[in-house]
């Protein structure tokens, strides 16, 4: 069961009214809708073992707040077989400066987390508290590999899940 | 999934919503099939939700498998290890996602249903575009065959809603 749904109940477009976990998303008691909603990065290619430094902004849309409670990792090998090269994250909130996480490695905080396979590496791994991005405003994901131990050319990409919070009148 | 429906339908049936009262939940499970689809790179299919309740969606489910081979993917095929997917509801026009995003992520395909961090409402009569991009051609001459499945609930309402 979703933990979220368990946590908060009846969800989303159906109109409730409640604040979220003590945060007052909602302060004059508009009605707010929500659903899932996932954030990705871009494919990330790396060329070999120089690794990379990547960074990506992503817009949250002024017409809703975004809630992210799970973070994922994709990696694939081109010449096959499994590719997880570590690297680190920061993922930063641009509205307040915050960082999600600072300089984590991606091991401890997803490709470590859970399945893979022959062929790729999936896995994600949650947020202790859901963080909230605020409408209207940008993130950024940085991501950097000094060596690809691999030392073969793969690709990767980063999930950010959670909903989204619409407000009605 | 039995737990979910009792919880849920503790939760749920008897209230009073925007859409109406809810008076049962039942589980479902629609389906996005691409035959042969992967041949090309990009390819679209569309789920018609049907007409006598909404849908709360709560997994995602992916498989897929060889034309010619009929026999699951068993690790020994790569490249649909690429397949990225994305989802968009076009009564609201939202996407579930920003972009494509690799089917193992989000589809089932690592194994396992994948679990949404949170519900999301599917009103009756919606149609959902499933898109799946292929940015390298496959190795099964035939193509493959791919399913997403949208497991959830039926949610029903009192009143005019379903008349």
């Amino acid at each position: 069961m979703p933990k979220i749904l368990e946590k908060f109940g009846w969800p989303q477009d159906v109109l409730v009214n409640y604040n979220t976990d003590g945060q007052n998303i909602d302060p004059i008691n508009k009605k707010i809708g929500r659903e899932s909603y996932t954030y990705a990065s871009s494919m990330i290619t790396m060329p070999g073992a120089a690794g990379v430094d990547y960074s990506e902004a992503f817009l949250v849309e002024p017409a809703c707040q975004f809630w992210m409670a799970n973070f994922g990792c994709f990696s694939i090998n081109a010449g096959g077989g499994p590719a997880v090269p570590i690297g680190r994250i920061t993922l930063t909130d641009n509205a307040t400066g915050f960082r999600v996480f600072n300089n984590v490695s991606a091991y401890a905080i997803g490709f470590g987390a859970g399945y893979s396979d022959t062929n790729n590496a999936s896995t994600r791994s949650s947020v202790p508290r859901p963080y909230n991005f605020r409408n209207g405003n940008t993130f950024t994901l940085r991501y950097v590999v000094d060596v690809n131990v691999n030392a073969a050319p793969c690709q990767v990409q980063f999930t950010f899940e959670g909903w989204r919070d619409y407000s009605y009148d | 999934m039995p737990s979910v429906i009792s919880s849920m339908r503790a939760q749920l049936v008897g209230k009073a919503t925007a859409r109406g009262r809810v008076t049962s939940l039942e589980q479902f499970t629609y389906t996005a099939n691409f035959m042969k689809a992967p041949v090309i790179s990009v390819s679209k299919v569309t789920t018609n939700f049907q007409a006598d309740s909404d849908f709360l969606m709560l997994y995602i489910l992916g498989g897929m498998i060889a034309v010619t081979d009929m026999v699951p993917n068993v690790g020994v095929i790569i490249n649909p290890d690429y397949a990225q997917i994305n989802l968009r509801d076009t009564t609201t026009n939202r996407n579930l996602f920003n972009r494509p995003i690799n089917a193992s992520l989000v589809s089932g395909f690592g194994g396992n249903p994948y679990i949404m961090q949170e519900s999301k409402l599917v009103y009756a009569k919606t149609q959902l575009e499933t898109t799946v991009t292929l940015p390298f051609p496959l190795v099964a001459p035939n193509g493959y065959l791919f399913q997403f499945g949208f497991a959830g609930l039926k949610v029903y309402y009192a009143g005019e809603y379903n008349a």
